[in-house]
């Protein structure tokens, strides 16, 4: 059978898929990915020129080998959290019952206060609130004297101020002096009151919950967590719980870099968040020098070729930039070590490794059981 | 245009006529299979001694590493690949290897590139990309080369008196196209205009291994199609399987090998779990079809050295494909860990090494017109060979996982575990042992080349042998 046609298109038909997947479509999308920018914030940002350099001696050294540049994270669940309450009292309520979130079954001590919370910053919100001194007997103002009554402390008062968000001052004023509270914020409050409405929510359970809370008007947010589930995903919470990384790297963590050096070893730690994690030069040209002087056991070749080594005059002191030991002492007794270029350029990219907590798309998670670095000597 | 011609050409005859490109690259094939192994063991010495050559900013761990997995890979599996591909296509197709010369000159190029990429990483020219980090100038030249020799193996199949497609001529015409399109892809979106960001990691990703499972899968399994039966003397229990295979690997094996974790939009990580899943098809179709066919007329019946080879490289690949479905599920523990480093060799030397070197004692002998000298030393280097790959992959493998265990555990983690470590060690030993088997079986070669060539050649290929022999490290 001559099917030698047939066989080349299937050939070039079956290569085009994968291509097109993994290479074309990847490439198109990280085209279009722009850093994020929230007012003063803009991350990613270009590294410095002496980083970018630095970037050039990790590469050329082949530092890629043993260190990655990634965090894993595993699973996170969301809980969803009121932040404000909006205008729109019937439709909130309802949304809340709808739910399952609140004013269902109220057995829980803590949810009645907080249903009072929202009750009353809706009160706040409602065309009742100018009545209060005009017409402090109708029925609604009662009952929200009532609720008032439940919060015995100021902070509570000052929650149901917050979630109200009132715009315009003179409401202000008014809903203050109901509230009994001083007309100027005391302290350093955050200037936004939460309610957690649920717990240990999927993302799709937390996204229609969201929607509905939108839809009437209300403000809500979502907090991711560590979720506590023992599948597959659960191992990979063990880097943001070594404190490699606050939270899971993303696409756009990566937007500048050139190579992109995620790595596929880890010989050594991750150095995704290196720069946050030690941002002690000193203690990077000291680790580059003698790995050994700060982990005993460590299989990392040491870097000599990047510092300068001269051998020390009686009596002579070490200059500023010499490369100590832990207790000061030149790492070379009897000599004085000096970073070379390479070197400044190497510690100026490991220092420009962060990863913050800043992009939408990976926020850190809450609640973590961050555990500090063992103290080395 | 294709001839309906019975008159094929004598077997004799068409290994005459490819003889000096197939020699050319078996004989290189073997000379890089010896400098990656030494390049390997070298770099493997630093977890004896860290501090070893750390003082020659050229020999950095890095360097030696980056230079092992190249030569490795384009220097061994490219040339064996190539020499395999030219040989067997020309076999199959009943034809004289058309621009023999080019092809020679092809080969030349291809080994002038690799000898460049390896040098360019020794001075810090790679490029940082992970399994593919040669340097960009070096693709350049690797592309021509590849290109000269994909030239006259196409015009050989173009050609061919035999309009029948063999299940190895698939496999062999599509390693021809996947190899250019990656080398091209690489070129362009690692080297001219590079991906942005966590794209070169799925470009990366997609190009290793297109190269390694697709690549040196479709020739390691032409050669495992084509010996098998051969050798037993009965054909392929289906033809059916075989095609299923083969489509399966070539449509699944680009998305393979992205991680659980990975820093990439969530649907790559998702893709690439759902084809390593599906790999069960053409790694089930792979399977059944070989064991029938041995069930028919067992291997071990057989003492013939070649299908030894096979037969290891088809339990390599079976194991290799085993760890590639079970990824979803694995990658969380095994990655970045020495596992992978294990079961790449696993695939790379195990399955596509053996297959080869299978391949070149079948071959070999047939162009040079005399049996091997020394049969016990390449039943040796055959014993070696077979030790040194469990020696190394199984404590790597368990080394691995001791490792993943303390990656994924609570502590600190600022160094390779000692079981880890331990287990390197032991694996150095392996490496040792595969170095030894790559010297011997280089050694039987260049004396084979060394003391029959010279019979059955006319002057130009005498000169042409003497040259291809200095390149190979011969004295003549």
């Amino acid at each position: 059978m001559n099917r030698t046609p047939e066989t080349l298109a299937g050939i070039l038909v079956a290569l085009v898929l994968s291509w097109y997947a993994m290479v074309w479509t990847p490439a198109s999308q990280q085209k279009d990915l722009l850093p994020y920018v929230d007012g003063e914030t803009v991350y990613p940002r270009d590294r410095s020129g002496l980083a970018k350099q630095g970037a050039e001696v990790y590469r050329a050294n082949g530092c890629y080998h043993c260190h990655s540049q990634q965090v894993r994270q595993g699973e996170v669940e969301y809980h969803l959290l009121l932040t404000r309450t909006g205008n729109n009292s019937e439709a909130l309520i309802g949304a809340l019952k709808d739910n399952d979130l609140m004013f269902v079954d109220s057995n829980g001590t803590e949810k009645k206060v907080d249903e009072a919370k929202i009750e009353l910053s809706l009160f706040l919100n409602s065309d009742d609130l100018n009545a209060t001194t005009k017409n402090p007997d109708k029925p609604e103002i009662q009952k929200a004297r009532e609720l008032l009554d439940q919060l015995k402390d100021e902070e509570s008062r000052e929650d149901v101020f917050l979630l109200a968000a009132l715009a315009q001052e003179k409401d202000k004023a008014i809903a203050r002096k109901f509230l009994g509270l001083p007309q100027t914020m005391k302290g350093e409050k955050s200037q936004r009151a939460s309610i957690e409405l649920a717990g240990s929510l999927t993302w799709d359970e937390a996204k229609s919950k969201l929607q509905a809370l939108k839809n009437a008007n209300a403000s809500a947010m979502l907090e991711p967590r560590k979720a506590n589930s023992d599948n597959v995903q659960a191992a990979l919470w063990s880097d943001v719980d070594k404190g490699w990384g606050l939270r899971r790297s993303v696409a756009r963590d990566y937007l500048f870099d050139m190579p992109a050096m995620l790595g596929d070893q880890r010989i050594g730690p991750d150095l995704a968040h290196i720069g946050e994690r030690r941002s002690d030069a000193a203690w990077h040209y000291r680790h580059l020098y003698k790995p050994r002087e700060i982990h005993e056991k460590s299989v990392m070749p040491p870097y000599t070729f990047l510092f300068n080594k001269r051998m020390l005059k009686e009596g002579e002191a070490l200059g500023a930039d010499a490369v100590t030991d832990n207790n000061g002492k030149s790492i070379e007794p009897g000599y004085e070590v000096t970073p070379k270029p390479f070197a400044h350029a190497l510690v100026a990219y490991l220092l420009s490794l962060r990863q913050p907590d800043v992009v939408p798309e990976a926020p850190a998670p809450k609640q973590m059981a961050t555990r500090p670095e063992k103290k080395t000597k | 245009m294709i001839k309906e011609n019975n008159s094929a050409p004598a077997p004799a005859v068409i290994d005459a006529a490819c003889r000096v490109p197939v020699l050319l690259l078996f004989g290189s094939a073997l000379l890089w299979l010896m400098t990656a192994s030494a390049l390997g063991v070298l770099a493997s010495f630093n977890f004896h001694v860290p501090s070893f050559l750390a003082d020659f900013p050229l020999f950095t761990y890095g360097h030696r590493a980056s230079a092992a997995w190249t030569a490795m890979l384009f220097g061994f599996g490219g040339n064996a690949a190539l020499g395999i591909t030219l040989w067997m296509l020309a076999r199959l197709c009943g034809m004289e290897l058309k621009w023999p010369n080019v092809a020679a000159l092809g080969a030349a190029m291809w080994n002038i590139g690799v000898t460049a990429a390896v040098v360019g990483l020794f001075m810090g020219d790679g490029t940082g990309q992970g399994g593919v980090d040669l340097p960009m100038y070096a693709v350049r030249i690797l592309l021509l080369g590849g290109g000269l020799m994909a030239a006259s193996a196409g015009l050989t199949c173009y050609t061919r008196s035999d309009s029948e497609l063999y299940i190895s001529t698939w496999h062999l015409v599509g390693g021809l196209v996947v190899l250019p399109w990656v080398l091209v892809t690489m070129y362009l979106l690692l080297g001219v205009d590079t991906a942005r960001g966590v794209a070169q990691y799925s470009v990366v990703t997609w190009a290793t291994s297109s190269l390694t499972q697709v690549w040196l899968g479709m020739v390691g399994l032409a050669s495992i199609y084509y010996f098998v039966p051969k050798i037993l003397g009965c054909p392929l229990y289906s033809r059916q399987l075989a095609q299923l295979g083969f489509y399966g690997i070539l449509v699944l094996g680009g998305f393979l090998g992205v991680h659980v974790g990975a820093p990439v939009p969530a649907w790559i990580i998702r893709l690439s779990d759902f084809a390593a899943v599906l790999f069960v098809l053409p790694l089930l179709a792979v399977w059944w079809n070989i064991q029938r066919t041995v069930t028919i007329r067992p291997f071990a019946k057989s003492c013939d050295l070649t299908l030894a080879f096979v037969g290891v490289a088809w339990w390599s690949y079976l194991l290799v494909g085993v760890f590639t479905v079970l990824q979803p599920w694995l990658s969380v523990h095994t990655h970045f860990t020495l596992a992978t480093v294990a079961i790449r060799h696993l695939l790379v030397f195990g399955f596509f090494g053996m297959a080869t070197i299978g391949a070149i004692h079948f071959i070999v002998p047939r162009l040079v017109g005399a049996d091997w000298d020394c049969q016990k030393c390449l039943r040796w280097s055959f014993r070696f060979a077979v030790v040194g790959l469990l020696l190394y992959v199984v404590p790597m493998v368990y080394g691995g996982v001791a490792q993943g265990g303390v990656m994924n555990g609570g502590g600190e983690y600022s160094n390779l575990p000692p079981t880890a470590l331990n287990g390197m060690r032991v694996a150095f030993l392996g490496e040792l042992l595969m170095l030894l088997a790559s010297v011997m079986v280089l050694f039987n070669f260049a004396r084979l080349i060394l003391t029959h060539c010279c019979d059955c050649c006319n002057p130009i290929e005498i000169l042409k042998m003497a040259r291809a022999a200095r390149e190979k490290g011969g004295v003549e």
